[in-house]
């Protein structure tokens, strides 16, 4: 049975992406003051961006492994640029090409799922290998690095997924990932409860059983030993030498709800959006006069509420629903193509296709905390419509050479 | 499907990765159940909120804190006042002009104010502060065809003490456009309170507070429901008091003792700290004009008043020291060994002649007198001769030395740094040729010499102390509502005077010379040695200005005082610093029971 995915997935990239412009016109039709209007730009960039999307797919798979390097040189560079012309006060993740802003990490995402792929296809031995998934942890890591000059919380799960995803692909189970990245939650579980070594203990009781029944390299172990005894003993004393801005400011990091006044609020006026939007819908152009127009991010992080106000349960259940089947589509791709290379991009184009959709929908009915993290496809702004239909290009890309070997 | 790479040689890897669909397919069935939940289920409840109703956050602004003297007693504190705001989004522009009608307010002017692009649209914001009970019971009554538009009672600044420490107390206002440009990023919004002077401003971040927000739910008709269920209201947060070193009981006395015919300044510092005790510029003005938006014929009146109220004499205020300083050239001298305490110049015979030029003294001839006499009994042809011994470097380098020229560092708010010239001032490129006569005049504290009487004190201050120059300061503590001490102010010793202990001593014997014998008799007290310096100002503009800086009890000083009387006979400044310093002696001898956290403390030595 040939499926038909390539149709499948144009498809669903462009209703979405035209969706997303339609509710951006709704969301910001009665704002003033602007030179363009937001979906005009919106739609520039559509157009825009379905070409690069076109390009993306039909390019050979040996130009992809060639450009990687340079690519990821180039990100890196960029990066540091934006550290160093950032300003304090405002966004510092902005690159002025005349009138166009890029934004640098949106392309670290595509960098680094390109390098990892390279990466883990090339190493013979494997991959489950601690040093392979240190090289990994550097690829990953070396690009965070100058992204989180300001601790963000958002953009650090969307790289930590990407490594996740890519190395569960590469043959690692989710107990070995859940391992690997043990010592970290401790600290997290650390600073939530207050130190209470009770709870840490239990946590620690909890790595230990897995341990067990893993068996892994003794390496490992001792690895695990060694870090969990360190943020036993020393996360502590650590955390009470911090000064209390700087105690705050890894709250925020942890839980962005402590600041009650903005994300509360998003949150509740998000909430009663959504819920108002009933099993139909308010109907186009009704909801954002009355309480999404509270939303001060409507447009980009909370255009899901616009979404489920003014085309109800049905509207939101059919983004989803077209959402899980691109991922499937994705996850098909990925296990479904010849060569290693290939089915490893795939499995990173999902991981951030995932984790964009789960974080920020979950974030707007309310379960998950606010990270700002955009819908793909349907938030405004052109650098992440840019990734988003560039990584459904390397999907593309992907399943039309699936018999490449 | 046999064709991937990954699953055939390794099942348990497949397994992993069906796991992963798993998860992924129960992530987006939880996001499901729970649009289902909100959207269906609970669906209906949150319709019938949003259907007919509509929700307003509202600002609640914070209590300012407290000012306090240093004993306690209350300098500013809040009143509850009405406040009309309106919420831009929901106002339309009908609305505005009935708003204007019904308060008497230029409609225009409120939508200046609602339609400014970078206010937040959905927050009513004050249109008018202050109004009466009758404006604000009218807008109440015809609420409902005011869509858009609410009362709201705030806080509003009151000075119970009306004038009293006017111009240090500073006052608070709604903010500008441009403080609003510069401070966006700590909260403040459009049509907030701010300290736009003096303690109001200079510790703004401690009595500023905290404002809280309430979401109300307003059916469309623009009437309020109540507050939102299951959103909580977040109350604003009181602003910390700020106790000053002020002595509200000092600073009346002084207010009291420069009559109000005359423009002047006092400031009363405590030598051994640096704290300010009385701060007091005249004529005052009542703060609490400010507070409401204040009206023009208000400020006109205050503006083009003849002593100028406004003008906050105590560090605005530019005065040539005249003989007070005197102190300073004189001590140049000892220290330079131009004069011992025996030295005698040539004799003042109303005058003496330099060079070819006739400068004046102030009386009718002192005739042949030593240092000390030639202090006590101010002659300015004695000084004359130490100054041209001295020259214009180094006297403005003791000059310097004494604090004139840069801002004394005072934390109550903004100041000048005066004058002191230097060779590159007289500059004939700029008019202002150097000829040596002017040195002359600068060792008597005229000429372009400028001084003001904030300087002046922590000078005094620093000779009653034995040399150590201190900033003055007014901060006394920062204490929260529930009284924990946040924040204490802190003496800190700016420089020590550049003479050593035999000449200090020596000046300070002379100032005691000049209260027991010499032009400041009329300072003595029965129970405590005064010392201190008189000086007269000449003004080319009209009557001189008197000066007097001294400092009790001469043994051990507990405060220095520096005042000045504008267009006043020579000497008017005498009995008010006498009333000052007897007023503060005595408090001491019965101390105010129960303060003993306090840099009052140090005042309160045997």
């Amino acid at each position: 049975m040939e499926i038909q995915l390539n149709r499948t997935l144009v498809i669903i990239s462009v209703v979405l992406s035209v969706f997303g412009i339609v509710v951006i016109y709704s969301a910001t039709h009665d704002e003033t003051g602007f030179g363009m209007s937001r979906y005009m730009l919106q739609s520039m960039w559509f157009l825009f961006g379905i070409g690069i999307m076109y390009v993306t797919s039909m390019l050979p798979i040996r130009f992809l492994q060639a450009i990687t390097i340079p690519v990821f040189v180039l990100v890196l560079i960029l990066l540091v640029i934006v550290l160093a012309t950032g300003t304090v006060k405002g966004s510092s993740r902005w690159i002025r090409l005349g009138f166009i802003g890029i934004q640098p990490s949106e392309l670290a995402k595509i960098a680094v799922i390109l390098a990892l792929a390279q990466y883990l296809s090339q190493v013979r031995t494997d991959s489950r290998r601690p040093s392979v998934i240190a090289t990994c942890g550097v690829i990953v890591a070396l690009p965070v690095f100058f992204i989180l000059s300001q601790p963000d919380l958002g953009t650090s799960i969307v790289f930590a997924a990407i490594f996740c995803g890519v190395l569960l692909w590469a043959g690692l189970s989710v107990l070995d990932l859940l391992l690997m990245v043990s010592p970290l939650i401790g600290v997290v579980i650390g600073v939530v409860s207050g130190f209470n070594w009770i709870i840490w203990s239990i946590f620690v009781v909890i790595v230990a059983g897995i341990v067990y029944l893993k068996w892994p390299p003794r390496f490992v172990t001792v690895f695990l030993i060694v870090t969990h005894l360190g943020v036993g003993l020393g996360a502590e004393p650590l955390w009470d030498s911090l000064h209390d801005y700087q105690q705050r400011r890894v709250e925020t990091f942890l839980n962005p709800q402590v600041d009650p006044k903005g994300a509360g609020y998003q949150i509740i006026q998000s909430k009663i959006a959504i819920g108002s939007g009933g099993l139909l819908g308010r109907g186009f152009l009704q909801g954002s006069q009355t309480h999404l127009a509270f939303l001060p991010e409507q447009h980009t992080d909370f255009i899901f509420s616009v979404i489920a106000e003014e085309f109800g349960f049905a509207g939101s259940i059919g983004v989803l629903a077209l959402y899980y089947l691109l991922i499937l589509s994705g996850i098909y791709i990925a296990m479904n193509v010849k060569s290693r290379y290939q089915s490893l991009l795939a499995a990173g184009c999902v991981s951030v296709f995932t984790i964009h959709v789960i974080m920020n929908v979950g974030m707007a009915v309310g379960v998950l905390p606010i990270t700002g993290i955009p819908l793909p496809f349907l938030s405004y702004g052109g650098s992440f419509l840019m990734t988003s239909l560039i990584l459904c290009g390397l999907l593309l890309n992907v399943w039309r050479h699936r018999f490449d070997y | 499907m046999s064709g991937g790479y990954s699953q055939s040689n390794d099942p348990s890897h497949r397994g992993q990765l069906y796991l992963f669909i798993g998860i992924v397919t129960a992530l987006f069935l939880l996001l499901a159940v729970r649009l289902f939940y909100f959207q269906v289920v609970s669906g209906e409840e949150y319709r019938a909120h949003s259907e007919r109703n509509s929700i307003r956050p509202v600002v609640l602004e914070s209590l300012r804190g407290l000012i306090l003297d240093r004993n306690g007693v209350v300098l500013a504190e809040n009143r509850p006042s009405y406040t009309i705001a309106a919420a831009p989004f929901e106002t339309s522009d009908e609305t505005v002009d009935y708003l204007g009608e019904l308060t008497g307010q230029d409609a225009s002017a409120i939508r200046r104010r609602i339609r400014d692009p970078s206010v937040n649209r959905f927050n009513p914001i004050p249109v008018q502060r202050n109004v009466s009970f009758e404006i604000a019971s009218r807008v109440e009554e015809h609420l409902l065809d005011l869509p858009g538009v609410i009362v709201q009672i705030t806080p509003s600044r009151m000075y119970g003490k009306g004038t009293l420490a006017s111009h240090v107390l500073g006052y608070v206002s709604e903010i500008s456009r441009q403080e609003l440009e510069e401070l966006a990023e700590q909260g403040y919004r459009s049509g907030d309170i701010i300290g736009k002077l003096g303690v109001e401003r200079a510790f703004e971040r401690h009595l500023r507070g905290q404002s809280g927000m309430e979401f109300i739910e307003v059916n469309a008709r623009g009437e309020e429901l109540g507050p939102l269920p299951g959103m909580p209201v977040l109350l604003p947060e009181t602003g910390k008091d700020v106790y000053l070193t002020l002595d509200t009981r000092i600073q009346a006395v002084a207010e009291e003792a420069i009559p109000d015919s005359l423009a002047g300044a006092l400031v009363a510092i405590d030598p051994t700290t640096g704290a300010v005790i009385a701060i007091v510029s005249k004529p005052g003005y009542d703060p609490n004009l400010f507070t409401e938006r204040i009206r023009r014929e208000t400020w006109d009146a205050l503006r083009d008043h003849s002593l100028k109220p406004l003008l906050d004499r105590t560090r605005d205020g530019l005065y040539p020291p005249a003989s007070t300083m005197k102190i300073v050239t004189a001590a140049a001298a000892l220290e330079e060994k131009l004069v011992t305490p025996t030295t005698i110049f040539r004799p003042c015979n109303r005058g003496y002649l330099f060079g070819n030029r006739w400068a004046g003294c102030w009386t009718s001839g002192h005739g042949a007198m030593a240092f000390r006499d030639a202090m006590t009994h101010s002659c300015d042809v004695y000084f004359y001769q130490v100054g041209h011994g001295l020259g214009l470097d180094r006297w403005g380098r003791y000059a310097r030395g004494f604090g004139f020229g840069t801002p004394t560092g005072f934390d109550g708010g903004g100041e000048r740094g005066g004058l002191v010239p230097d060779a590159e001032f007289y500059d004939p490129a700029k008019n202002r040729a150097w000829t040596p006569g002017k040195i002359l005049n600068l060792a008597i504290g005229q000429g372009e010499l400028l001084v003001t009487p904030l300087q002046m004190a922590t000078m005094i201050a620093a000779v009653a102390n034995g040399g150590l120059l201190y900033r003055p300061f007014i901060l006394d503590r920062v204490e929260s509502a529930e009284g924990e001490i946040l924040e204490s102010g802190e003496s800190a010793i700016r420089e020590r005077l550049p003479v050593t202990p035999e000449t200090m001593r020596l000046i300070q014997d002379t100032m005691i010379a000049v209260v027991n014998e010499g032009t400041a008799r009329s300072v003595r007290l029965p129970y405590a040695q005064v010392a201190g310096k008189t000086g007269t100002a000449e003004n080319p503009h009209g009557l001189a200005h008197s000066w007097f800086v001294g400092y009790a009890p001469a043994g051990l000083p507990r405060i220095a005082v520096a005042a000045i009387l504008e267009n006043a006979p020579s000497g008017a400044a005498v009995p008010v610093v006498r009333r000052v310093i007897d007023a503060y002696l005595s408090l001491e001898r019965k101390p105010v029971a129960g303060r003993d956290r306090s840099v009052s403390g140090a005042y309160a030595l045997p």
